[in-house]
């Protein structure tokens, strides 16, 4: 399915503007600096959040106070409490951890996978690459929730299967940005010359893909965490991820559904961390992604 | 049986509620006067939203019991049980015991069709039961008939039904839809049954109609009824002319689907959305009895920590039952006493007030148990190793916010007496091995009403689920009591067993009875006639219904 | 058939059955991941049929009523064989063909997927055309799109339920078959697929603009709104057939949620309560589908491409 002149990885959720596209092309600012500057921000918390949730938020995020139920936010609890009385910005703020690690945890198995099998459809000839690019094509068109759904079905829920089902779904776009810097590398006049001169070809051509694969993994990877954070929460919100009491977000928004017609914060404020760190993880994903860009042409 | 219970708390809600201008869903300009000594209505269409779609219609192959309100609509039972705790003449008029418990002789109707015309005979009776014990069909309901030798057709109208050995759960049983009565041209139709449709014919006051999976069944009067049992509000056939039951598993869809009017009735109301029915105008709630078994920790006493009594004990008084219990269900729920539930005649009535909220006492129970060491986490340890006990909950089985509930208890234990109730949502293939490697370690669970004895055998007995793959540190005293109040016919002896075993399995804490789940029904101020079935404290079926004209 | 049109068709033909017989082979895999996936599985077939209940003989009879105790591969064989005649077994809680538990729920999630589509391409046309090489309506729109793709799906419903619904009574709260139902589900079913397509269509569009037939065009006197809609738009609705595969996709596991969120019949609320109830034999049936689906999809989107662009057919 190399048809089309764009190269758009649909799922990242956004075009992905590669090299080769960009030619002659003015890189259009989106979104202003201002804003980049701000989700960068918002990421730094969300990670500070994540690493040492204490220092945020004091209390235990599991620890129910069946006295103080359901209690609107107030400057005592200021984002208000749930069903069992715990402290809803205690629960965000440990969230992070859990919600941020199962996505990440996703990512790294999408990237290492996905790496591994790029470079391997990149060079081990047509056959190889035809049959893995094909099941690139499958898992990447394949509902990545159906997909996680059969992951739960058969292996039951959790937070580790969740990673892996999610994962799983992710390799393809890792795997096709891979393939084709392997390529480029592979035929690129320099690696025939260098083994021209006698340098195995082994060596050359690690020295010149490595370069090039460390940088856009790690932007790939961080857009990829806000798309696959929405992938988590959703299958939490369904009941197949982690299981209470952990304070995940998308479970949180699940454990509130119920409630929202007496008490919105419990759910709400779940539902606000969600969109805001999809939002911060892509906008700098995407401001790193231009500004390497002109790297890569 | 209808009894409305509100807690304080309810009532402040939901006057903050109206004061926060949110009750908004509620404003329907129908007067809020329920006569139920008006006439009643004759035909019309009722739409009621229900929480669980029946993953089979045939009652005999399935263990959903929340299907069985719908399914009672078109199955009829040999005996009906009483709102006493009796049984009474359904479709046999009268039946004889013999001497020695085993035979039992059924006197039947002779009046009563099946809605695909075949008439109701000995010879029917036959067939159902003989269809429910046949291994190849491996019915869920052949576990209520394990007593069952075989029946004889004696005449028409008379069926002798031979037991193996006495049984004193079987008129129960029979009793249950998941023995009621089928054509014996339906039960030639094997598990197709459980697609429902016309074939589906039992002798109900409603005839199976149509069926759009995930939507909605279709309900339509059998004109011909005219045998209901005697707990009816009215004889005759049924007042609706037909009633649609919608499938709306999402609690919030399904109130939502009453105050915004796109169905007349509800079932399974959360205790979050009681606000906007009771006491609205244009709406009624009702809040049904309780006599199935209460949601219950079963503890395995044969295995690890748990063969500690003092640790069981610990669990069971270590935590405030009461406020746990009103705060996360807002009052609408009672704390349970017994595992067996509180409007049951024989839940003893001792244990009220007996047992639970002593921190002090559990944890001198755990330092005498040389639980005395805490680890950074704040758990007790012993030898190195922390107190913890897993609670092993099969996803399936999740419902009404239990599962929070366990939470809440979790962190109340973890807060009084350091104890680490790890609470696991399983999968049932899961907890399957668990159960028949007798692995487990606690299981929440509740189980349909029924013969108290046979509940509790069925639950920690020798032949329940629980125990039957555990041979060794079983208390045999316990099991001797089941055998004989299951044997016995003497009445007063049998209620003096089943309370002793539940006075023994919670003074032992093999249990820690948690609260008496009820269903509730709610719907507009048009619907008369809603009741719950003394069966299954589940809503009964929409036979009594009617609606006004608006 | 006239040499002419072999010549014409050939390599169209010859890669068409390439794919076929590709997508014949994708379906076998699929189908075989499928039965080892179903005897994988943590507890007993017959324990997960038998469910709560237990007494003498149940789990035997079980066993041979669903021939679980043939050879693994006889088994295999019997299953491969059913699935050529289109049976997709029989569903272990309902104890009815799998085929007549799915076939009921294809049309519910049809329509809504559909509904769902074409709402996601109009909007994304809409924003695309309007926002194309405008830099300041660009920044706001694609703000909205990225706050529109990031926002859950299920959050975005159930607000949608409580605003429309609940208080203002527009919309039937749950259901299928009217129209004013549908709305609600496929608005935010729509959503995050709109957010995508617009950006993707946005950015051939500039591309688009920026080559130097435009400037031709311009040239000509053509107005603003006809170089748009006629010659950006045409030229970027290419790359865009590309993402149907990754469309149909993404409506249907979005679909999962949103029959979930809006209490909707359909194949997505099949598979979740299959999925909670270890209804193997559904799951896998909807598994196999969505392959079938994405094999004719794909296929199809190739036979177009080369229809509508002589070029790669030689290729």
């Amino acid at each position: 399915m190399t048809t089309s002149t764009v190269t758009t990885d649909p799922d990242l959720g956004l075009p992905e503007p590669r090299a080769a596209a960009g030619t002659g092309r003015r890189t259009r600012g989106a979104i202003p600096p201002v804003g980049v500057i701000l989700a960068s921000l918002v990421v730094l918390l969300l990670v500070a959040w994540a690493i040492a949730p204490g220092v945020f938020a004091h209390g235990d995020p599991r620890m129910a106070d069946l006295t103080s139920v359901l209690q609107p936010p107030s400057a005592h609890h200021w984002l208000g409490t749930d069903r069992l009385g715990r402290d809803v910005l205690t629960r965000v703020i440990h969230g992070a951890r859990y919600s941020l690690l199962i996505a990440l945890c996703a990512v790294v198995i999408s990237a290492v996978v996905g790496t591994l099998l790029g470079v391997l459809a990149g060079t081990l000839g047509k056959v190889v690459d035809e049959l893995l690019s094909r099941v690139f094509d499958l898992v990447s068109a394949f509902p990545a929730v159906l997909l996680a759904l059969l992951v739960v079905a058969l292996a039951g829920s959790g937070t580790l299967n969740i990673s892996i089902a999610i994962g799983i779904a992710g390799v393809p776009k890792f795997a096709r940005v891979v393939r084709a810097e392997t390529r480029l590398v592979r035929n690129a006049d320099y690696v025939r010359q260098g083994v021209l001169y006698g340098a195995t070809r082994g060596r050359t051509f690690v020295r010149h893909l490595l370069p090039n694969v460390l940088t856009s993994i790690p932007v790939l990877a961080t857009i990829d965490i806000g798309t696959t954070l929405m992938a988590v929460s959703a299958l939490s919100f369904l009941g197949l991820g982690p299981q209470p009491p952990l304070p995940e977000w998308g479970l949180m928004l699940s454990e509130a559904r119920d409630g929202l017609r007496i008490a919105w914060w419990p759910g709400v404020f779940p539902g606000l961390a969600i969109a805001v760190t999809v939002i911060a993880f892509t906008v700098v994903g995407r401001y790193w992604q231009r500004r390497f860009e002109g790297r890569f042409a | 049986m209808v009894t409305f219970a509100f807690g304080r708390a309810a009532r402040a809600l939901s006057a903050a509620v109206l004061a926060a201008g949110l009750a908004g869903c509620a404003q329907i300009d129908a007067p809020a006067t329920v006569d139920d000594t008006a006439t009643p209505v004759h035909g019309g269409h009722l739409t009621w939203g229900v929480t669980t779609e029946p993953t089979c219609f045939d009652p005999r192959r399935t263990t959903q019991t929340n299907g069985y309100m719908l399914e009672r609509n078109y199955i009829d039972s040999l005996v009906s049980k009483e709102p006493d705790g009796g049984f009474g003449p359904w479709l046999a008029k009268s039946w004889t015991v013999s001497a020695d418990g085993t035979v039992y002789t059924f006197r039947l109707r002779d009046d009563v069709a099946f809605t695909d015309g075949t008439k109701f005979d000995a010879a029917a009776v036959k067939a159902n039961l003989d269809d429910v014990v046949a291994p190849k069909n491996a019915e869920n309901s052949a576990t209520y008939l394990q007593s069952y030798a075989g029946a004889s057709v004696v005449s028409p109208d008379t069926v002798r039904v031979r037991l193996k050995h006495p049984d004193s759960s079987f008129l129960e049983s029979l009793s249950s839809v998941q023995l009621g009565m089928l054509s014996p041209k339906s039960l030639k139709l094997g598990d197709a049954l459980c697609g429902g449709g016309k074939s589906l014919s039992g002798t109900g006051p409603f005839e199976f109609g149509s069926y759009q999976r995930g939507q909605s069944v279709t309900l339509v009067r059998n004109p011909d009824y005219d045998w209901a049992p005697t707990w009816a509000q009215h004889q005759g056939p049924a007042y609706l002319d037909s009633v649609t039951i919608r499938f709306l598993p999402e609690d919030v869809v399904r109130s939502g689907a009453l105050s915004s009017g796109q169905v007349d009735v509800i079932e399974g109301v959360q205790s979050t959305d009681v606000s906007a029915f009771k006491g609205q105008p244009g709406f009624q709630f009702l809040d049904g009895p309780s006599s199935n078994t209460a949601f219950t920790l079963n503890l395995n006493y044969t295995r690890g920590v748990l063969k500690d009594i003092r640790v069981r004990r610990a669990i069971r008084d270590g935590f405030d039952l009461d406020t746990a219990v009103k705060s996360l269900y807002l009052g609408h729920y009672d704390r349970a006493w017994s595992n067996i539930g509180p409007d049951d005649a024989e839940s003893d009535k001792e244990l009220v007030g007996a047992w639970g909220d002593d921190v002090a006492k559990a944890n001198a129970e755990l330092d005498a148990a040389g639980w005395t060491g805490r680890d950074s986490d704040g758990y007790r340890t012993k030898d190195g190793k922390r107190l913890r006990v897993e609670v092993g909950y099969p996803e399936d089985y999740v419902r009404d916010h239990r599962d929070v509930l366990i939470q809440g208890i979790q962190a109340e234990l973890k807060k009084n007496v350091g104890i680490d109730l790890d609470l696991k949502i399983i999968t049932i293939g899961e907890f399957t091995s668990q159960e028949t490697n007798g692995t487990w370690s606690i299981y929440p669970n509740t189980m349909n009403p029924g013969d108290t004895a046979l509940m509790e055998t069925q639950l920690i007995g020798p032949t329940g689920f629980l125990y039957q793959a555990i041979k060794k540190g079983n208390d045999q005293t316990l099991y001797s009591w089941m055998a004989r109040s299951l044997q016995t016919k003497d009445r007063a002896e049998r209620e003096r067993l089943v309370d002793q075993i539940q006075q023994r399995a919670v003074d032992r804490a093999y249990i820690v009875p948690l609260y008496a789940p009820t269903s509730q029904l709610a719907a507009t101020t048009l619907v008369h006639g809603l009741g719950f079935d003394p069966n299954l404290d589940t809503p009964a079926s929409a036979y009594d219904f009617w609606k006004e004209r608006s | 058939m006239t040499i002419a049109a072999i010549q014409q068709h050939g390599p169209l033909l010859r890669r068409l059955a390439t794919r076929v017989v590709a997508g014949i082979a994708v379906l076998w895999a699929a189908a075989t991941a499928a039965f080892l996936a179903l005897h994988a599985m943590p507890g007993n077939v017959a324990d997960i049929l038998a469910g709560d209940n237990t007494y003498p003989g149940l789990r035997e009879s079980l066993e041979r009523q669903w021939g679980l105790d043939k050879p693994i591969l006889v088994q295999y064989a019997e299953f491969l064989g059913r699935l050529a005649h289109g049976d997709l077994g029989t569903s272990y809680t309902m104890r009815q063909p799998v085929t007549s538990v799915i076939g009921p729920q294809v049309m519910p999630t049809v329509e809504l997927a559909v509904a769902a589509g074409v709402l996601a391409v109009v909007a994304s046309v809409l924003a695309a055309v309007l926002t194309a090489g405008r830099p300041r309506l660009r920044a706001f729109s694609s703000t909205v799109e990225l706050v529109g793709s990031s926002v859950p799906v299920f959050w975005v419903g159930i607000v949608l339920l409580m605003i429309f619904s609940f208080k203002l009574k527009l919309f039937p709260v749950a259901g299928a078959g009217s129209v004013a139902a549908l709305v609600l589900p496929a608005i935010t079913l729509a959503l995050p697929t709109a957010g995508v397509l617009s950006q993707v269509l946005r950015d051939a569009m500039e591309r688009t603009l920026d080559q130097p037939f435009v400037t031709t065009v311009r040239a000509r006197g053509v107005s603003e709104a006809t170089m748009r809609v006629r010659h950006a738009l045409k030229h970027a609705l290419l790359p865009v057939l590309s993402l149907a595969g990754w469309l149909v996709g993404s409506l249907l596991g979005g679909a999962v949620i949103t029959e979930s969120v809006f209490s909707r019949p359909g194949l997505g609320s099949v598979t979740l309560n299959a999925v909670t109830t270890k209804d193997m034999p559904v799951v896998l049936a909807v598994v196999l589908i969505a392959a079938f689906v994405y094999v004719v999809v794909s296929t199809l989107v190739d036979v177009l491409h080369l229809s509508i662009d002589p070029r790669l057919r030689t290729a």
